[in-house]
């Protein structure tokens, strides 16, 4: 390891051309689809002792065009308990030869002053080099940290993103004797190894060569699943103090409940007031339901990230007094209001996200970056967002919704699944009733049900928006060609699924398009789908259709035509049936009334990648119904 | 190091933005007045009513009841301070509006010395509860201060037990030395809610003299200055000074609106800059005043003036040049397209270059004003009369023609005369055409910086945005179209074509086209024209679309606009409140033959229409017909002859687009067989 630090420092402070840094060295196979190429990635994670480590980061970049200039930034991010011990940099041009080295002054610091982060300790390090007017050229950079918050240890993940390639990486943790390493590896073409070190202890060693970049096809699996990762996390570990031990997500649970056991005390008045509050409810829900109003009506959430490694909440009896906490404290507040009438709750852990990974399920470890509250009452099980000033209880959405979360209990953690919301849960069920004059001219009467993942939008809209906001978003939203929003409303309904209820009115120009003797009438008004994304090249990777996939939609449509027109010809209802979903479409005459319906049920869902033809083939059969017409000859 | 006594020096004048109809006078205050429309707000002291008022937006999230800023001088320690008080009472309406109950301040730290920073903080949360005002007093533990960068730090406090229908009140004050800054905070009259009350003073001592710059579309309610006499220096006789007074009533929201430079150009507005202080010595000392003074500061600059002298080492380029070009527009284009081949531009703008422009030449890359400076120079080496023109790009804002002010400039361009015609280039673009300036350039006027011809100049720029489709195609009976269409850029379409044609290459730029038109069936593809030298950019395609036209029966339904038509009109707000700003004018042409299917003849189509805009600022003309026994021939053409239209305009161009929409959606039917005689 010594040898190797040496020969970092030997080799970065030699002012001659790095001629292994040309940029013609690199193999055209990895300039294929990348804006840049990692040439060289070294991380080393040196652990001293249970509660410090020093970490080490070398990277090599060479920037082939103005896509990957971000490439050559470095963001170090550290705390009260990390520490930034060397920050260097240099720059190369095409040749290796070195144009400049970061000072000092280039390195900027300041707080990360994120929105809802309304206080914390978090700060960063951040520098770059100005751009430059040619590529390619190449980016050096050695970052060493301290690190004092040995709950965490890295994840190594060399190529992050797409249209990165990579010439090699290696990945080295050095572990006393005593301690012992666990670890994950996905994607990893050969596994890492280990070998006995000179004082007794360990050392692992993962290595990368040659990756070409990834450039992920439309609708592919995200690049997390496809990129090589390697996570490692501590069994023995120390952090302001506290000693923990973690083998089993019990032990994960154990250790976030000792840290947080005794923080639920709330002042008399208060134990009252939620006694009296919940004095005629008999049952676990409703009570839930009373307390859960409560605290939306009472507090609010303002982010203060202290405490043990961020990880201890404030006690409830100061959420009591300031009416305000973060998710910890907030959670905690619950659980103490809820426990004062008796009703066990307990906390859960969550990577919350609606991009998230699901947590690693078989390896027991700190992955979370918030925390819910869990109600456990058999199938009434309710999850609780206590943060949310206006959600429902037991709405979890596709933020903390389909995924594992760990129960924090007095016996250790368990890992549970919060709910999945399927096609029927989403709903988008839409009537409409249009008089048309002869001018082609329309009024329209629109509402709409949205309910579960298709209503998410809305709670921000009604909630977050004053009329004007509202009347804009709508106007962004609508699709029809020239109208006028005349009127608008919505109405929420209470519900563990929740649902809205939008009503507009409109006035379409020429929503129907006459022509000497006849008169052309688009059925679809609202709901048409476009085509999907075709694939110039063979498809590689698997058709990933999201939680946004499970949906049903349906729109029924009635059309009151002016008078003395005739169908010219009659159109054939429409059914489109595939693994993807089911499509159908059809109209109904009767005399001067029309009556279209239209319904669409999709499934989410990971399919081969040999059925994205399919899936183009679906798009464009729907997208044809979607623009179906019905043509209306005047009557002589 | 205090005067003792102190000349009187002129009074400070208000500038007026580009709003459209303002009239400000200065009200001299007289005792048979109308009685203040100020509402008397006490801190910590609240009336029942004050939770029942209301806005015009009742849905707002939050409403400012009352928001008061006032600023004095004080010396203290030996230093001037400026003393900021502000006073707010807002009303929390909506959930989401929490966030306003805590409430930032930042503040500047000097390089050495004195800081700015906050006292006297305090502030209440007010909620009705059975019926009673219940009142909850800022804790001072809710205080947290946070250092964002050496620079400046964030002092944020949070109110207490806020929920829907709390009204929140604070007040600080900011103290701030004159080495950090000796400019009054902007004070921003309108927000992101409505205000119901907002009102700013100010008490200038005579010793300074401030230009105050107002913007906005609101008018003032209250727009006073009184003489008063202040105590600056304690010991010493009062010294005169000006108290102004402004304020506004009923202030709605500010909508941000698609198609402006920048929200700042909008938002009504105050702010400051100081011009000149008089001091011990009785002496005047000027920062910046008029509009000569600014054009000799930059031409005394180092680093703007001393740029643009002549440049030996450009003097054999010049020799070169002159003697293989004749008329003197070949010589500009040959000396702009030397600098623009020599030096890459490193994406900053800027006016003053930020190293000499030999090291420019050298380094072979540099700044915007860099590059523009040493187009200048070489254009003088070349006995051309030459001049940079500052001005300000369109995100950084519009200039004041009224107000010289240095750092609303942003950015420097080239001007040259050739046959007694301005002529403006921007050599940090390789896909301009000379003369052309690109997009964020164009925005109002310039200034043409010169010893002694230094002059405003129109940013207006000489090309339009120009798209042509031009095609032929075969309809089988099966209402599938076969054939070609050129798509023909010229202006700034061109522009935006060659540099993503040029960044993205060939394969990449075809994708883009092949994801856009998924319906095309693409069997070939020439471009031609990626050079700023040619006439346009063309792409010359070879596609079919199946299903382009529906069947029924004996008769085909075609779209005679494909998929170029205008499906859906952009401008769906029915009024606007700012003038819609393009940027350039617009033209955008279709003209397209069919062939008709075997045995097939029109048996309806759409009318033509030509239709014009007030004062002919725009146009829409839709023709077609059939040219040849089984030809039809479809021709629409739009144009958008103005940069900018006002607001007032807004509902002719709105009303414009709806009428393209309607006709690009109208059908043609084709009838196989004999079609039966019009009437």
């Amino acid at each position: 390891m010594k040898h190797l630090l040496l020969m970092a420092l030997l080799s970065y402070s030699s002012g001659w051309a790095q001629t292994e840094y040309k940029a013609d060295a690199i193999p055209a196979s990895l300039k294929e689809n990348a804006h840049s190429v990692i040439r060289q990635h070294e991380t080393s994670f040196t652990i001293k002792a249970p509660g410090e480590a020093v970490r080490r980061v070398h990277t090599v970049v060479t920037v082939l065009d103005k896509e990957a200039d971000d490439d050559a930034t470095i963001v170090v991010g550290y705390d009260k308990l990390s520490k930034v011990t060397e920050l260097e940099g240099a720059l190369y041009d095409e040749n290796g030869k070195l144009i400049k080295r970061l000072k000092k002054s280039d390195i900027e610091d300041y707080s990360t002053l994120s929105d809802y982060n309304f206080f914390d300790d978090q700060r960063i390090k951040a520098a770059k080099f100005p751009r430059q007017p040619t590529y390619p050229y190449t980016v050096e950079f050695t970052v060493e940290t301290t690190e004092r918050n040995l709950m965490f240890y890295p994840t190594w993940v060399p190529l992050k993103k797409e249209h990165v390639a990579l010439e090699q990486a290696t990945y080295s943790v050095s572990i006393p004797a005593g301690l012992a390493l666990r670890y994950k590896e996905m994607n990893i073409p050969t596994a890492g190894t280990v070998s006995p070190s000179a004082d007794g202890g360990k050392t692992y060693v993962w290595k990368l060569t040659n990756r070409p970049a990834l450039e992920l096809e439309p609708l592919s699996p995200p690049s997390w699943e496809q990129l090589p990762i390697v996570y490692t996390a501590p069994t023995d570990f120390e952090v302001q103090g506290y000693k923990g031990k973690v083998t089993s997500w019990s032990d994960v649970g154990r250790f976030y409940y000792t840290l947080n056991t005794g923080r639920d005390a709330i002042p008399a008045d208060l134990r009252q007031r939620i006694q009296e509050l919940t004095k005629n409810e008999t049952t676990t829900v409703g009570k839930v339901r009373k307390i859960y109003s409560f605290l939306q009506d009472q507090t609010r959430y303002v982010s203060i990230q202290l405490g043990i490694g961020g990880w201890q909440t404030i006690e409830a009896d100061k959420v009591a007094a300031s009416k305000y906490g973060d998710c910890k404290a907030l959670t905690n507040f619950t659980q103490a209001l809820l426990k004062n009438v008796g009703v066990t709750a307990y906390p859960a852990l969550v990577k919350a996200g609606d991009n998230e990974p699901d947590a690693l399920v078989d390896f027991p470890s700190f992955q979370f970056n918030h925390i819910i509250l869990c109600v456990p009452d058999g199938r009434d099980t309710l999850f609780l967002e206590c943060t949310s000033q206006h959600g429902q209880p037991g709405y979890v959405g596709d933020f903390t919704g389909n995924r594992h979360v760990l129960l924090i209990t007095p016996d250790g953690g368990r890992l549970v699944k919060t709910p999945s919301y399927r096609s029927a849960d989403n709903l988008q069920q839409r009537r409409i009733s249009i008089v048309l004059t002869d001018q082609g001219d329309a009024t329209a009467d629109v509402r709409t049900r949205y309910t579960g993942l298709q209503q998410d939008d809305y709670g921000q809209v009604i909630h977050g928006m004053n009329r004007d906001e509202q009347r804009s978003w709508l106007l962004k939203r609508i699709h029809v060609p020239t109208f006028e929003l005349t009127g608008f409303s919505f109405l929420e309904q209470e519900s563990s699924v929740p649902a809205v209820t939008e009503t507009l009115s409109l006035a379409v120009r020429k929503w129907a398009t006459p022509s000497g003797n006849r008169l052309f009438l688009p059925l679809n008004l609202m709901s048409a789908l476009s085509l999907a994304t075709p694939m110039l090249q063979p498809r590689q990777s698997a058709v990933d259709l999201g939680p946004n996939y499970d949906f049903e939609d349906s729109d029924t449509i009635t059309y009151q035509i002016p008078k003395g027109y005739t169908p010219e010809f009659a159109i054939k209802p429409v059914a489109v049936d595939s693994k993807f979903g089911q499509y159908t479409a059809q109209v109904d005459v009767d005399g001067d009334r029309i009556k279209y319906v239209r319904h669409i049920t999709m499934h989410g869902g990971r399919f081969p990648a040999s059925t994205y033809t399919e899936w183009i083939d679906f798009r464009k059969k729907v997208a044809k119904a979607d623009r179906m017409q019905m043509v209306f000859v005047k009557n002589n | 190091m205090f005067p003792s006594s102190l000349a009187h020096c002129s009074l400070a004048t208000v500038v007026l933005s580009f709003c459209l109809s303002f009239s400000v006078s200065f009200a001299q205050k007289s005792k048979n007045k109308a009685p203040d429309p100020a509402p008397v707000v006490k801190f910590g002291v609240i009336a029942r009513e004050e939770f029942a008022k209301v806005s015009t937006d009742s849905t707002a999230e939050a409403l400012v009841l009352y928001d008061f800023g006032e600023v004095t001088f004080e010396e203290n320690q030996g230093e001037v301070w400026l003393v900021f008080t502000c006073h707010s009472r807002t009303k929390i309406n909506k959930k989401s509006a929490y966030n306003r109950a805590t409430v930032q301040i930042s503040t500047r730290r000097g390089r050495s010395g004195q800081h700015e920073y906050v006292s006297e903080f305090d502030g209440y949360s007010y909620n009705i509860v059975d019926g009673n005002v219940m009142i909850d007093h800022f804790p001072k533990t809710a205080h947290f201060s946070e250092k964002v960068s050496d620079d400046y730090y964030l002092e944020k406090y949070t109110l207490p037990n806020v929920r829907e229908g709390t009204i929140i009140e604070y007040k600080y004050t900011v103290r701030t030395p004159f080495s950090v800054r000796y400019t009054p905070r902007t004070w921003t009259f309108q927000q992101d809610i409505p205000v119901n009350w907002s009102e700013y003073r100010i008490t200038i001592p005579d010793y300074f003299y401030y230009k105050i710059l107002q913007t906005g579309y609101i008018q003032m309610v209250v727009n006073e200055r009184t003489v008063k006499s202040v105590d600056l220096y304690p010991g010493q006789n009062g010294a005169s000074a000006s108290a102004y007074r402004f304020a506004m009533k009923d202030i709605p929201a500010f909508r941000d609106e698609a198609y402006i430079t920048t929200e700042d150009d909008y938002m009504a507005k105050i702010e400051f800059e100081l011009a000149s202080y008089q001091w011990v010595d009785l002496r005047k000392h000027d920062l910046s005043v008029s509009w000569t003074d600014l054009d000799r500061t930059l031409l005394n600059d180092v680093d703007f003036g001393g740029q643009i002298k002549r440049a030996p080492f450009l003097r054999e380029t010049a020799k070169t040049i002159l003697s293989q070009h004749a008329d003197t527009l070949g010589r500009v284009t040959a000396a702009y397209e030397f600098i623009r081949k020599a030096i890459k531009w490193d994406g900053v703008g800027g006016f003053v270059s930020q190293e000499d422009i030999k090291r420019v030449f050298e380094n072979k890359k540099g700044n915007a004003a860099g590059i523009n400076l040493m187009l200048v120079a070489l254009l003088r080496e070349m006995d051309l009369d030459a001049n940079p023109v500052i001005l300000s790009t369109r995100s950084n804002g519009r200039i004041n023609e009224s107000y010289a002010l240095i750092r609303k400039f942003n950015y420097v361009v080239a001007q040259v005369s050739v046959g007694g015609k301005d002529m403006l280039l921007d050599a940090t673009d390789p896909f301009l055409i000379p003369g052309m300036l690109p997009v964020h350039c164009l925005n109002g006027t310039g200034r043409l910086v010169n010893s002694s011809g230094a002059r405003f100049i129109s940013l207006m720029p000489t090309e339009r945005e120009v798209d042509s489709y031009t095609g032929s195609f075969t309809i089988s009976d099966d209402g599938e179209i076969t054939g070609t269409l050129r798509q023909s850029q010229v202006g700034y379409s061109a522009l935006r074509a060659r540099k993503s044609f040029a960044s993205e290459g060939k394969t990449k730029y075809l994708e883009g086209i092949r994801k856009r038109r998924p319906i095309w069936q693409i069997e070939k593809v020439d471009f031609s024209g990626a050079d700023w030298n040619s006439s346009a950019f063309n792409t010359d395609y070879t596609f079919s679309i199946p299903d382009a036209c529906g069947r029924a029966g004996d008769r085909l339904y075609l779209r005679p606009m494909l998929t170029e038509g205008h499906g859906i009109n952009p401008f769906k707000e029915p009024e606007r409140l700012y003038p819609v700003d393009f940027g350039y004018a617009k033209e955008e042409t279709f003209i397209v033959t069919y062939t008709l299917p075997q045995g097939y003849q029109v048996e309806e189509m759409p009318k033509p229409v030509s239709m014009t805009l007030p004062e002919n600022a725009g146009r829409f003309i839709y023709q077609i017909g059939m040219n040849a026994e089984n030809k039809l021939q479809i021709m629409s053409r739009i144009m958008l002859r103005k940069p900018m239209y006002y607001a007032e305009e807004y509902p002719n161009v709105r009303e414009l687009f709806s009428r393209i929409v309607a006709k690009h959606a109208e059908p043609v039917i084709l009838k196989r067989g004999p079609v039966a005689e019009k009437k």
